[in-house]
């Protein structure tokens, strides 16, 4: 109804808040990680790993949309029993506290190397925490409706700076397409699947679909988006820094920003835009975070208000982050932790709740007119 | 529990109505007694005794408040018919229907009303109603005869136009709601009277096409305008403040126009207006960010020139937000982001200014404010020359004596220009205020502290709603409402709005039929 929030949200926004939720730190060491492991093949594996990150997303939107009206504690514990829910929750919630503690690390690193020189770190996350918090304290609705709002301003800026950027593109890097290193793709799909984390919080969102029913095609549209992001990302990279080059870098993307020039141009340096947009698309999959933890928190505890839960994740989130002394050791701490967490909840969980799903009798879900 | 709880409160105070109010009775001389009682030391009421009948043996009082009530009405269709022409004949059976041929037959009035307790009469008095007592009866005759003191039509002050009708609202909720029924000649249009305050008992009208508007949002301005329980409504700004989703936004949640085209147009998109007495200003619900960047002149004016002034409205809210924050953050963290000639111009300026630039800025921007109040509380040609030779003066100066830079001066005055843009006062206010906000950010935060700044006003604006509408809609809110974007940022042809704007779930969505072979068939 119209008055009052009904704490409905489209298939559309869910979708884009897939997409903000995926898109996140990742994005900016990806091209570099996939130039040192298998060169200009890399599309290959991104490629593949799309394919392969769309089937957690398949199940996902299967199993919410059979138990439509279900949150996903009670989905969890229908099908796995309250004990095996209470451990499955436990991990999830570490996984989400750990994922947005990295990655508010490496952002204030980038803004530390980028920005404010002499700022220290702590005041950096201290303060883009609390910001997250506050949009999260306001629910599924504003934080889709944001994570709609800041589209133009992430796309406009970005497209401008790639036109300007297609005269020091040399497309040749981009050859040879196959390279022949098939084993090597394989095994750098992995650490490249692990880009795509994120569809667990779809087993979130989905509860707040008004449609259940027709999210499918927008959900792997999330995941085709997040593919071709990936892939032009990559490509461009690869084109201005050639392979070798582009192996070596740690952030390529902010390396092509300090090495846009305007021709003739008011701004000399776009290092500015491109941190604006940074902070933008960090702080989506940190809310997305924050309100996906409180949301499972308010879950294991039954109790009415997720809001509540938000705030006293920041302490929890702030101690993560400064754990790794150095960027190289959260690299390092951030791919052990995706091996273990993050394939428990986006690969193993859905899966074991599709599975589980198929074999329960449909007839046992709650009746459809509890949309 | 809390269903019942109100529900049992509602009742009680029904109760509580119910016995306050007192019936009149048969006699004449206790009821005006009663009523002298009511209207005790207010000398302004009148209190006129006449006699009536061949025989002079009926007696009637009739009271009215001088000055409210206009005396030659009153003369010319009560007491000139029942004192002097009834004398000649006397209608058979007088005593028994001589109540209802004075309503009926002898009073040539439009507007009469029969009540039956004295607080409904004493409302109707002080609104400027003329009562009749007629001896005998427990009746009370009103006769409508409201003349309250007001000025005529006149044109609008805030909301000018270059082309478009010049007329503005006045003080009285007739003449008001009048100019907007001769714009709507459709027995559609709705007006519920609804009296707020205790005290001021101010008459509010209610206004909205039926067929269009959604019933639920109708029910829900009825409902919270009939809970507010206030002594008195001076202005319908109370009513805005008092109804208004989120009472801690700086954003305003109700538009507010004295124009009856700019009423009239809200009517028929399927929102509802609310004219309140003693104010040229009425209100308009829902309202959202999009709604306040209208002016009403958009619609007058063909297409390309709106678009293009909406492009800069909107360029303009961006510019009074975060100019000067900008200019803080980049001179006093950034400056290797701007081109190595603007930063050297900019160091060679600054080089005899004593203070870091958020020092800077915010002196300048306090001038601006003091600026602005002073001359908002100084009558018209004082208050301009104030604004214009203060501003002049005191930049001039501020420059030559080196305190400011002359860059900071025209970032503050390009500041100030902007958020002079934005048609809407209150609306243009929440970016100055919050303009302040972003600007401490950025001079502890820099660029990041913008960006900050921007994400918690953007939250801000996703999270209020007016009555429940989302406030950034149809920009975050894609879907149903996505053909509001034809009308938005930029303004399509008037033929592509063939829809009305559909921030609240409208009953009838067709605004504009246009056939284009239609119309080239009369050629042949």
């Amino acid at each position: 109804m119209m008055f009052g929030k009904d704490n409905k949200i489209s298939n559309m926004q869910i979708a884009l808040l897939t997409v903000h939720t995926i898109i996140g730190v990742g994005i900016l060491s990806l091209p570099s990680t996939l130039a040192e492991t298998v060169g200009t093949s890399g599309w290959i594996s991104l490629v593949l790993s799309g394919i392969i990150a769309a089937v957690p997303v398949i199940m996902i939107t299967k199993v919410t949309e059979k138990y439509r009206g279900w949150n996903l504690f009670e989905i969890s514990s229908y099908l796995l029993g309250k004990t095996l829910t209470y451990i499955t929750f436990t991990l999830l919630i570490i996984n989400f506290i750990g994922q947005s503690a990295f990655v508010i690390r490496i952002f204030g690193e980038v803004i530390k190397m980028f920005l404010l020189f002499s700022t220290p770190i702590e005041v950096t996350i201290v303060t883009m925490l609390l910001t997250a918090v506050f949009t999260a304290r306001g629910g599924i609705e504003t934080i889709a409706r944001l994570s709609l709002l800041v589209v133009p301003f992430i796309l406009i800026p970005t497209l401008i700076l790639n036109v300007v950027l297609i005269p020091d593109l040399d497309f040749t890097n981009l050859l040879p397409f196959f390279k022949n290193n098939f084993a090597d793709v394989i095994k750098s799909i992995p650490a490249t699947f692990f880009s795509f984390g994120g569809s667990e919080f779809l087993l979130v969102y989905m509860y707040y679909s008004k449609h259940p029913k027709s999210a499918m095609k927008y959900n792997i549209g999330a995941i085709v988006t997040v593919t071709v992001l990936y892939l032009l990302s990559f490509f461009i990279t690869l084109a201005r820094f050639g392979e070798k080059g582009l192996g070596v870098q740690l952030w390529p993307l902010l390396s092509l920003a300090k090495a846009i020039q305007f021709p003739n141009a008011f701004i000399e340096n776009v290092e500015g835009i491109i941190m604006a947009i940074w902070v933008i698309v960090v702080f989506t999959t940190l809310m997305s975070a924050i309100f996906v933890a409180s949301v499972l928190i308010r879950q294991m505890f039954r109790t009415e208000e997720s809001k509540y839960f938000t705030l006293p994740l920041l302490p929890i989130i702030y101690f993560f982050s400064l754990i790794p002394r150095n960027v190289v050791l959260v690299y390092s701490y951030m791919q052990v932790f995706t091996y273990i967490f993050g394939t428990f909840a986006s690969l193993i969980y859905p899966i074991l709740l599709y599975i589980l799903a198929v074999f329960k009798k449909k007839g046992e879900a709650k009746d459809e007119t509890t949309i | 529990m809390g269903i019942l709880d109100r529900f049992f409160k509602r009742r009680k105070e029904e109760k509580v109505i119910m016995e306050k109010k007192m019936p009149p009775s048969n006699d004449l001389q206790e009821n005006i007694n009663k009523l002298k009682e009511i209207f005790k030391d207010c000398d302004d009421v009148i209190f006129r005794n006449f006699k009536v009948g061949v025989e002079q043996v009926h007696e009637f009082v009739a009271v009215q408040i001088d000055g409210l009530a206009n005396k030659q009405l009153i003369n010319d269709s009560v007491l000139q018919p029942l004192m002097l022409e009834v004398r000649e004949v006397e209608p058979e059976n007088v005593e028994d229907r001589l109540f209802k041929i004075s309503k009926e037959g002898a009073i040539a009035s439009v507007e009469v009303k029969v009540v039956y307790n004295f607080e409904d009469a004493v409302v109707s008095i002080l609104s400027g109603d003329t009562a009749l007592f007629i001896g005998g009866y427990d009746e009370i005759l009103i006769i409508g005869s409201k003349s309250p003191p007001t000025r005529g039509i006149d044109q609008a002050e805030s909301e000018t136009v270059v082309r478009g009708p010049r007329d503005a609202f006045v003080e009285s909720v007739r003449s008001n709601t009048a100019l907007i029924r001769k714009r709507v000649r459709d027995p559609k249009l709705k007006l519920k009277n609804r009296q707020v305050g205790e005290r001021s008992k101010t008459d509010v009208s209610i206004m909205y096409i039926e067929d269009i508007a959604n019933p639920n949002l109708v029910k829900e301005v009825i409902r919270r305008i009939e809970n507010i329980k206030i002594d008195a409504i001076l202005e319908s700004s109370y009513i805005e403040q008092l109804i208004e989703d989120n009472h801690y936004s700086p954003f305003p949640q109700l538009e507010n126009t004295e124009r009856p085209d700019t009423a009239a147009a809200a009517l028929y998109q399927g929102r509802v207006v609310i004219v309140v007495d003693n104010t040229p200003f009425c209100l308009i619900a829902p309202a959202t960010l999009m709604t306040f960047l209208k002016s009403s002149e958009d619609h007058y004016q063909r297409w390309p020139i709106i678009s293009l002034s909406r492009l800069v409205r909107y360029l303009a809210v961006l510019i009074s937000l975060v100019a000067p924050a900008l200019y803080i953050a980049l001179i006093s963290y950034h400056p290797g982001l701007l081109p190595t000639k603007l930063v050297l111009y900019i160091g060679a300026s600054r080089i005899n200014v004593p203070f870091p630039a958020f020092i800077e800025a915010f002196m300048m921007e306090l001038t601006i404010e003091l600026l602005r109040e002073a001359g908002s509380r100084m009558s018209g040609p004082i208050g301009t020359t104030i604004s214009i030779v203060g501003g002049l003066v005191i930049g001039q100066a501020a420059v030559e004596a080196g305190v400011v830079s002359p860059l900071m001066v025209i970032v503050v005055a390009v500041t100030a220009i902007a958020s002079f843009m934005i048609p809407n006062f209150g609306f243009a206010s929440a970016f100055r205020i919050l303009r302040f906000f972003i600007m401490a950010l950025a001079s502890v935060l820099g660029l990041y502290g913008v960006m900050l700044g921007l994400i918690v006003v953007a939250t801000h604006l996703v999270r209020l709603t007016s009555f429940g509408v989302p406030y950034m809609s149809p920009f975050t809110t894609l879907g149903r409402t996505v053909s509001d974007l034809k009308d938005s940022v930029i303004r399509l042809p008037l033929i592509k709005l063939r829809e009305r704007q559909k921030i609240t779930h409208l009953i009838d969505e067709q605004r504009l039929v246009y056939d284009k072979h239609k119309e080239s068939g009369d050629d042949k």
